[in-house]
């Protein structure tokens, strides 16, 4: 009797059709809601955005070239002009040093070195934005300084050498996975016919790479375009267009970042300032959507790539072309690009033992068991960072929590269910693709509309945590898709010609082989929640904390934005320095662990253990 | 009048003591006698790829606890016939299917569940595929995806596996390990073994040897002679030395069409289509 009750209830619960269905649909949910946020920021942008343009005038509002609020002039011309400037900067200083590294990197650097150099490229990009910052007004802006005839470092150079640096490692890996897919018979084609190593490798593979890398600087335009915390800081704030390399101005994202303050929705000044995240935000999916074309086409149409490749690998063509190029290049422009490879490679390795040593060797002096951990929230006049530390953690929990299974199953869905072709996958990924590449900002002032004030949420470490929900799924499902599809076919051919059903050859065998892939995914974002500051900022809240957080509904200043506030109000250097060292030591063994344990799962899964 | 309407009744109601019947058979389906053998059956099959036509109008007759080999050159739609008897080829995108396959006289496209049908139809493919994880687990897979839990049970069908496809001696002092530590041609029986682990009544081979070295090449072709004891083999291959050696029946394929099947002997000593004794003397593929 007992017997029948039990195979009565496995044979209810196992019904395969059912099961199979309900996880599909878990999955599919978590899809469409990744979709659905980015259809939600966007139309809140516009909804907002646009009355608010509209009230000032469209013309008056781009072209204006007054940002007064007191006298309700809302003008963002000085502010689009500061930000194409930085731009630009940033494009030149991060887009030559980064240029020139991923080629040392993709060919000249020792094939033993090569992941090694690339992982301290990364770690570059790895380092929170107000570290940058606070890097450039401390040790960067009084160096500068002695070069301006105003005394003052800050402004646009001090931006664009910075910036420069944070868009760098985008630009490194791309391009140098963009070199890397050149097919060698390119480069043993130029060497053939007599050319010189640096001869083949800028006359031939270059140029056989240029679609990828062209790529990797529209994505490090958008990466420039949206910076919000470090421009804010080195940038100094005036509200006119510059005109020099040493003067004080700001971009979009400085505006809003440090003009939000306490205002709310149906202000005035609130409005204008979601009017120029929209035009960020515009300015932004334009460019992401420009690298998804380039990029993209080759994804998605491998029988097109390969007949293109095919072409290129016509020797007659390939031939003819190399020695036209070969007699348009004169053998000194080739020596000095070389030279810039490898001055190119070590400027970035210097830039980024620059920063960590000068945080630490500054930072970890401050470091006291008292300014830690004193639970009260001050000791002698001074500032504990306890309740950040805190309040970090909380936001990282909570945010994880919930964006994991959800990037999680959303790329479960897209790369194991969706059908390649059709309309709604195409829109689901379309969605996600301009999520991932919204500035840090915009989730922040969306946070702050939705979450702090239509939801009624209040400055909160939970609205903190929410908008940081929205910011990172995209980063997880994108990583655990490219893991997923990396895993090979065979195992879930292998596991269905058993008789599993789809769902238990996902858990059983697709989703540990991606392990090593999303757990990277997992610490990048982990790392990111740490790091970040604008969408905090705007959320969860900005000051220094008198108090641990009692909860998640109240207020709680994370780690970066406390770097960011103990920076602005001059009287706690001591406190901003240790906060820095904090953050980069987390940031820094946080990538540690990542390659590390990567590297031991990886072990494990080719067999080696 | 009334005898009418009783016979009537007795017949509604006869009729719903067979629909109960053919309820309970259809639930039953799980308890694995649907399949009542491993002879297999495909009529008029048409299969295409998108606007490719990959199999044109196949028709064959695969005895039960026999080897039957497929041979034609690469792209004739070996695989993708093979594919069809355990319904693989439904993960492709723009598959189209027409025809009627059965397995042990049930048609697997209409009445059988896929994941039955896979039980009961094991597949070991040109690479091997054992999962990253130790032996014991990859072939204890399949078992437990069918609700086997018991250890010692699993014990059991582990090295009653591994016997069968002649890797117990190999494995057995490292069944925590590794699969992927093994072999090329150690991880193909282990293949082998893993698709054994959940008695399968066909065995589908598609080209298992193409990668592995004479010696293990070898150990499997000894191995397919032992398994047709037990189920029906089929394999595919494109040595036909191999399947002289091997196969009892051989079936030859060109461009999507079956030219010609037959006992292997007459096929190779005695071929009735002339393209078959242009292939097998080495004019063409
Ligand atoms: N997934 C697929 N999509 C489109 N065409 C396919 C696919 N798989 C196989 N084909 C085509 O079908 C034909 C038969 O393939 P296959 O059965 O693999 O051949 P064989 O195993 O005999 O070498 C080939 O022309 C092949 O290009
Ligand atoms: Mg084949």
């Amino acid at each position: 009797m007992k017997d029948t009750v039990a195979k009565y209830r496995t044979k209810r619960l196992s019904d395969p059709r059912i099961k199979e269905g309900g996880i599909k649909a878990i999955f599919a949910l978590a899809a469409t809601f990744s979709a659905i946020a980015a259809a939600a920021i966007f139309v809140f942008l516009l909804a907002t955005g646009i009355p608010s343009i509209a009230e000032t005038g469209f013309f008056r509002f781009v072209f204006g070239k007054t940002w007064n609020p007191a006298i309700g002039e809302y003008g963002i011309a000085a502010a689009i002009v500061g930000s194409v400037y930085s731009t630009v900067g940033a494009l030149l200083v991060g887009g030559t040093l980064g240029f020139f590294c991923a080629v040392y990197i993709s060919r000249y650097c020792p094939k033993k070195l090569k992941q090694a150099f690339l992982q301290l490229v990364n770690l570059l990009a790895g380092i929170p934005s107000v570290i940058y910052g606070f890097f450039g007004i401390l040790i960067m802006q009084p160096v500068l300084g002695n070069l301006s005839d105003n005394g003052s470092g800050a402004g646009l150079l001090c931006v664009s050498l910075i910036l420069g640096i944070m868009i760098m490692p985008t630009i490194v890996s791309m391009s140098v996975s963009a070199l890397d897919a050149v097919p060698q018979s390119i480069y043993e084609g130029a060497r053939a016919l007599g050319d010189t190593r640096s001869q083949a490798v800028f006359g031939a593979v270059v140029p056989a790479a240029k679609s990828g890398i062209t790529a990797s600087f529209i994505l490090g335009i958008g990466r420039a375009a949206g910076e919000t915390m470090a421009v804010a800081m080195i940038c100094g704030g005036a509200k006119i267009i510059p005109e020099g390399l040493f003067q004080s101005y700001s971009t979009m994202t400085s505006l809003i970042v440090t003009g939000l303050g306490e205002l709310a929705p149906g202000d005035k000044t609130y409005g204008a300032m979601v009017g120029t995240a929209c035009i960020l935000f515009l300015f932004v999916a334009i460019i992401n959507l420009t690298v998804q074309a380039f990029t993209g086409e080759k994804k998605d149409k491998p029988a097109k790539k390969a007949r293109a490749e095919k072409k290129t690998r016509g020797t007659k063509l390939l031939s003819g072309k190399i020695s036209a190029l070969r007699h348009a290049r004169p053998k000194e422009t080739v020596i000095i690009k070389t030279a810039g490879c490898y001055i190119s490679a070590a400027i970035s390795l210097f830039a980024l033992g620059a920063i960590v040593l000068f945080i630490l060797i500054k930072g970890l002096p401050h470091l006291s068991k008292e300014g830690l951990f004193s639970t009260t929230g001050s000791y002698s006049g001074a500032q504990t960072i306890l309740p950040s530390i805190i309040s970090t953690l909380m936001i990282l929990f909570l945010s994880l929590l919930i964006a994991v299974p959800t990037g999680l199953g959303g790329a479960i869905f897209l790369s194991e269910y969706a059908k390649r072709g059709n309309f709604i996958t195409k829109i689901i990924k379309s969605c996600i693709e301009i999520l991932a590449g919204i500035p840090s900002i915009v989730y922040g002032l969306f946070g702050n509309a939705f979450f702090v004030h239509v939801c009624g949420l209040g400055t909160s470490i939970l609205s903190g945590s929410l908008t940081i929900v929205l910011m990172v799924i995209p980063v997880i499902l994108r990583s655990s898709e490219e893991a997923i599809k990396a895993v090979p076919d065979g195992y879930m051919e292998g596991s269905l010609a058993l008789g599993a059903g789809k769902a238990r050859t996902i858990f059983r065998t697709v989703l540990p082989s991606a392990l090593p892939g999303v757990l990277t995914a997992i610490i990048l974002a982990t790392g990111r929640i740490i790091g970040e500051s604008a969408p905090l900022m705007l959320t969860s809240g900005n000051g220094g904390m008198g108090a641990l957080p009692d909860g998640y509904t109240s207020k709680g200043t994370s780690l970066a934005v406390l770097l960011y506030w103990f920076n602005k109000e001059y009287a706690y250097v001591d406190e901003a320095w240790a906060t820095a060292a904090i953050l980069l030591m987390v940031v820094l063994a946080l990538n540690l662990i990542s390659t590390i344990s990567v590297k031991l799962l990886q072990k494990k899964l080719r067999g080696a253990v | 009048m009334t005898r009418e309407d009783n016979t009537k009744n007795e017949k509604t109601q006869s009729d719903k003591k067979t629909n109960i019947l053919s309820g309970l058979i259809k639930k039953k389906e799980n308890s694995a006698d649907v399949f009542k053998d491993g002879s297999v059956s495909v009529k008029n099959a048409n299969l295409w790829y998108g606007d490719f036509q990959a199999l044109k109008d196949v028709s064959l007759e695969i005895p039960d606890r026999k080897v039957t080999a497929f041979i034609g050159p690469s792209g004739c739609g070996k695989s993708t016939l093979l594919k069809c008897l355990n319904r693989m080829n439904d993960l492709i995108e723009g598959c189209r299917i027409e025809g009627r396959f059965e397995v042990g006289g049930t048609d697997i496209y209409k009445s059988a569940d896929v994941n039955l049908l896979r039980k009961n139809v094991g597949m070991v493919f040109q690479k091997p595929n054992l999962f990253p994880m130790s032996i014991y687990d990859n072939i204890c897979y399949g078992p437990r995806t069918h609700g086997i839990r018991k250890k010692s049970e699993l014990d059991e069908i582990v090295e009653r596996s591994l016997k069968e496809a002649a890797m117990w001696d190999e494995a057995k002092n490292r069944l925590s390990k590794s699969a992927l530590g093994m072999s090329g041609g150690q991880q193909q029986r282990l293949c082998i073994a893993r698709a054994l682990a959940v008695r399968p009544k066909v065995l589908l081979l598609d080209e298992p040897t193409s990668a592995l070295d004479p010696i293990s090449t070898g150990k499997i072709e000894e191995l397919t002679s032992e398994l047709k004891k037990e189920l029906t083999v089929i394999i595919v291959t494109h040595n036909m030395q191999q399947a002289t050696r091997i196969a009892d029946k051989t079936a030859f394929f060109l461009l999507g069409e079956l030219i010609e099947y037959s006992d292997t002997e007459e096929l190779f000593i005695n071929p009735e289509d002339p393209r078959t004794e242009r292939y097998i003397t080495g004019k063409f593929g």
